[in-house]
């Protein structure tokens, strides 16, 4: 698990420590011991049950959220609750003086945290669609976090087979099309060799996000393999595919890449090509197909290179 | 000559357990996981001298194919070994004239280059091939998938630094197109193919893609093309650096050479002939081939099996020849065998390919 939200949230740590102490100190203060004979052992086990589960969802929105408002609001509401059902868990144990003020509130919390919860969790809708237009050049209609490639931050190529499937029952149905383009650096074993693996992502993480930058919203992008991209694109036709190819090409070929503190650059050198697809082939004939197109390219620039 | 065995310590390959480390760390696994159930620490890798056994190797591929599923780190590692990581080895390949200098030195240096696996060539009139086997155990196919795939892409590496023309060289894996066939697109930049798969009818596959050779063909003129940073005399001094390493064979290879041998003077193949070869008793000669994960049958039908197919596919020679071949008494004998082997007769195999 990665941790590295925690340390933003040191003051809302501290608030609910301090929250769950004045809670305890409260109870014991107002209130007085039960005699052993009168526990219930179920509901204790019930009640304590639900305080500790209200501590890790608390836990659990905090580790994995970046301070905010977001994150306020939800961890405001939560606490709430949970003091609701601290409160509860805490009667098992402790007998008040009849009438006791503690003993009247001890239900309010819960709802008043539900209801800042509920704002909460429409802002985090909002801020989820947000996000969503962030990453609609990486994703479409489905999202699965194993599938992301850690170096690129991009969908691997397990995630554009599930997308092609769709995408082909789609055209087939609606007689339309789609283009596939694809590069590959070239080069690329030689410049990990010449300077070292991690410049190789580092170079390829840079080129990602030029491919993300020159595509159209609609479009995905994923990391094929190794130093090969390959990007969907629905309803588009050869000239379009063309179009788009060549610019973005143009802008990874122009991509200045510094390595550590030089001013000395790298010009990335990439081979391209695109195609259009009917619908009419399986996925993995398709990919054959689109990556035959790339070799094709290659022996064209190879042999130029010799001319 | 003798062979090592499964468990001895022989292999100096900690240059390549520490890349699968780093890379497994690049993925936020952590280190232990990956060498968990070897009885390797991560300290020792750092041991120059570390040797290894092939089950210790054996059980990091295992970890690693169940901790990095994106079926990659086969072909990272290929792609990093060479040169540097093959020390003198990489270094004689470094200066090779030519293809046929290459797989000299493969030869000569084979059990610093890749002991996994073991060459066989074979050629017909217009082209050469590499055929290799599992040469320590024979292992499972995921085992054997890694192998391939870790060998095939150090070759390819080997042969993009030399300028090698890539289009001319065309791989059989020996096995049926994996999931991951982006990082064999990406990655191998010449011909490839899978063998088919053969299944009956309740769907399960008759024949084992672990009997299969892994298949290198290229055209006979590529042997002699003239390649980048050839030297002659670097070559011979790396190669006097080390001295050759045949008497470092692993025990299927020994084996299978054997049979091999046996087979093409035409002589009766047998347990009790293979056990006298290994001078020791036919009990102890069954443990041992038992602990290399095979039995005497399977293996000697592997042997043949992978000839038949060889000279059906590639040389188009016809049953009558292949039997005669192969010492069959007669071909509906070996049709029957072959049946027997891939699930399929001769002339339906043919088709497939």
């Amino acid at each position: 698990m990665n941790f590295a939200f925690l340390p933003f949230h040191k003051t809302l740590f501290i608030t609910l420590l301090l929250t769950i102490a004045s809670v305890c100190f409260g109870a014991m203060s107002f209130g007085q011991l039960k005699p052993s004979s009168e526990l219930d052992v179920f509901d204790m086990a019930g009640e304590g049950g639900i305080t500790l589960m209200t501590l890790i969802w608390i836990f659990f929105t905090l580790v994995s959220r970046p301070s905010g408002r977001v994150t306020n609001l939800l961890f405001i509401g939560l606490l709430f609750t949970h003091v609701s059902v601290l409160l509860d868990f805490l009667d098992e144990f402790f007998i008040y003086p009849d009438q006791h003020w503690l003993t009247a509130i001890e239900a309010l919390p819960a709802p008043l945290g539900m209801i800042l919860m509920s704002i909460a969790l429409y802002q985090w809708h909002k801020e989820q669609t947000t996000i969503n237009h962030q990453l609609s050049r990486t994703e479409r209609f489905y999202r699965e976090h194993s599938l992301v490639d850690f170096t690129t931050g991009l969908y691997s190529a397990e995630y554009i087979k599930q997308q092609l499937k769709v995408e082909i029952n789609h055209v087939k149905n609606q007689q339309t099309f789609f283009s596939l383009m694809m590069f590959d650096l070239r080069h690329f074993a030689q410049f990990n060799q010449d300077y070292g693996y991690q410049h190789g992502d580092l170079l390829l993480r840079e080129v990602a996000q030029l491919i993300q930058m020159n595509i159209r919203d609609g479009d995905i992008a994923c990391r094929y393999a190794s130093d090969r991209f390959i990007v969907l694109m629905p309803n588009t036709n050869k000239n379009t595919a063309e179009e788009i190819e060549q610019q973005t090409k143009q802008a990874i070929e122009h991509l200045a890449f510094k390595y550590g503190q030089t001013s000395d650059a790298i010009y990335p050198k990439v081979i391209s090509c695109n195609h259009q697809y009917r619908g009419w082939h399986r996925y993995e004939e398709v990919l054959d197909d689109i990556n035959g197109h790339l070799s094709l390219s290659k022996q064209i620039a190879q042999q130029r290179c010799s001319a | 000559m003798s062979f090592f065995e499964q468990h001895e310590k022989n292999l100096a390959i900690s240059l390549w357990l520490i890349l699968l480390v780093d890379m497994a760390k690049k993925n936020h696994i952590a280190p232990d996981k990956i060498l968990k159930g070897s009885k390797l620490f991560l300290s020792d890798l750092s041991n120059p001298t570390l040797v290894v056994s092939h089950q210790q190797f054996s059980q990091v591929i295992h970890n690693i194919n169940k901790c990095l599923p994106h079926g990659n780190s086969a072909f990272l590692l290929g792609s990093r070994l060479y040169p540097s990581h093959l020390e003198s080895a990489g270094q004689a390949i470094f200066h090779a004239q030519n293809l046929s200098d290459i797989i000299v030195t493969i030869r000569h240096f084979h059990h610093q280059v890749f002991p996994f696996l073991f060459m066989r060539s074979e050629s017909s009139e217009q082209h050469q091939y590499c055929l290799f086997n599992q040469a320590i155990s024979r292992e499972n196919l995921h085992h054997y998938q890694f192998i391939c795939e870790l060998f095939t892409s150090l070759l390819i590496s080997i042969a993009k630094q030399k300028q090698l023309p890539l289009s001319r060289l065309s791989i059989r894996f020996p096995y049926p197109a994996p999931r991951h066939i982006e990082q064999y697109h990406s990655y191998l930049p010449c011909q490839f193919e899978f063998s088919p798969s053969s299944k009956n009818f309740t769907g399960i596959a008759i024949q084992q893609s672990n009997n299969l050779p892994l298949q290198i063909k290229f055209d006979k003129g590529l042997l002699s093309y003239p390649l980048a940073h050839g030297n002659p005399t670097l070559i011979a001094h790396y190669q006097q650096k080390v001295p050759s390493t045949t008497a470092n064979i692993g025990f299927i290879q020994y084996v299978m050479q054997k049979m091999v041998e046996r087979l093409q003077k035409k002589q009766e193949i047998n347990a009790q002939w293979l056990a006298e070869q290994l001078t020791m008793s036919q009990a102890t000669l069954k443990r041992k081939l038992s602990q290399h994960n095979v039995t005497y049958q399977q293996l000697f039908d592997m042997v043949r099996q992978q000839q038949a197919v060889f000279l059906l596919t590639e040389q188009h020679f016809n049953n009558e020849k292949i039997a005669r071949d192969l010492n069959f008494s007669d071909i509906t004998n070996f049709r029957r065998s072959f049946k027997r082997w891939t699930g399929l007769t001769p002339q339906a195999l043919k088709k497939v390919f």
